[in-house]
């Protein structure tokens, strides 16, 4: 990514400290869930209180990973060389991501519903949607390597 | 050996009338809008007096000036779209800001309808 940025490679270092970012605030929930789960005969408001405080964390900071995603997609789109490091149309894939995971900010609003922790457009489509993102850039990143690797040629003529 | 093609060429060189990612965008936006509408359509079903009840609190005046602005946002950007293609950047700036305008428009008048 870095090289097909011409002067400061902001859209990189953008990407790296957002993706940095999302990690520590994937894996803290899961230690709140874990704390929930330690002393199961505890009060059962507090159990629920640390699952809630697991879920909204999990969910709400979206941001960072949005954020990440726009910069790789952004940094796709400005690649004007022959082979851009990233092929044009997962890049405005990852622009609907972008905007797909966007409403999972909205899951300290509602207790239920299609925008709740486990609603709908909170949960199963931000979930859904970067993974399928990502399948399809690893899936047409190996198959532009078989194809275009030279040697495979005859191979791929069969 | 074939010749190294520039960027722009490599863009103009492919069939489809727009880039085949930007119909891609538009085909994943327009199933994430279905499955609102089916998510609304279903929600309502279960709960259709309090759906009509919501629906009679809601400000029509509003909505119309909304769906106008919308309206009116897209038409500016064609034109500023219009206007790249002739190379006027006055004319770009100018449609391109009236666009941005109607999309503030809208926000506020969401602000007024919420409050």
């Amino acid at each position: 990514m870095a090289k097909s940025e011409k002067e400061l490679p902001y859209f990189s270092v953008l990407q790296a400290l957002a993706g940095a970012l999302m990690v520590l605030l994937l894996t803290t929930p899961c230690l709140f869930w874990m704390v929930a789960a330690y002393r199961v005969e505890r009060v059962p408001e507090l159990v629920q209180m640390l699952n809630n405080l697991g879920w909204i964390m999990w969910a709400t900071p979206i941001a960072p990973f949005a954020l990440q995603v726009f910069a790789i997609c952004m940094c796709g789109l400005q690649d004007k060389r022959e082979r851009p490091f990233m092929l044009r149309w997962a890049c405005y894939m990852g622009l609907w991501v972008v905007v797909g995971t966007l409403p999972a900010a909205l899951v300290p609003f509602y207790t239920s519903g299609p925008f709740a922790w486990n609603g709908l457009f909170s949960f199963w489509v931000p979930l859904i949607a970067p993974g399928i993102w990502v399948t399809s850039i690893i899936t047409a990143a190996l198959v532009r390597y078989i194809t275009t690797k030279p040697g495979n040629k005859v191979a791929c003529e069969q | 050996m074939t010749k190294e093609l520039t960027f722009d060429q490599r863009i103009q060189q492919q069939e489809s009338p727009a880039e085949p990612g930007v119909w891609l965008f538009i085909f994943l936006d327009m199933t994430t809008f279905s499955l609102f509408f089916w998510i609304f359509i279903w929600e309502r079903s279960n709960q259709i007096s309090l759906f009509t009840q919501s629906q009679a609190a809601l400000n029509k005046n509003l909505g119309v000036i909304n769906t106008l602005l919308l309206l009116a946002s897209s038409y500016c950007m064609v034109m500023a779209l219009r206007a790249a293609r002739k190379q006027s950047a006055l004319l770009f700036g100018r449609f391109t800001k009236l666009a941005i305008l109607c999309g503030f428009g809208f926000l506020i008048i969401k602000l007024i309808e919420y409050n």
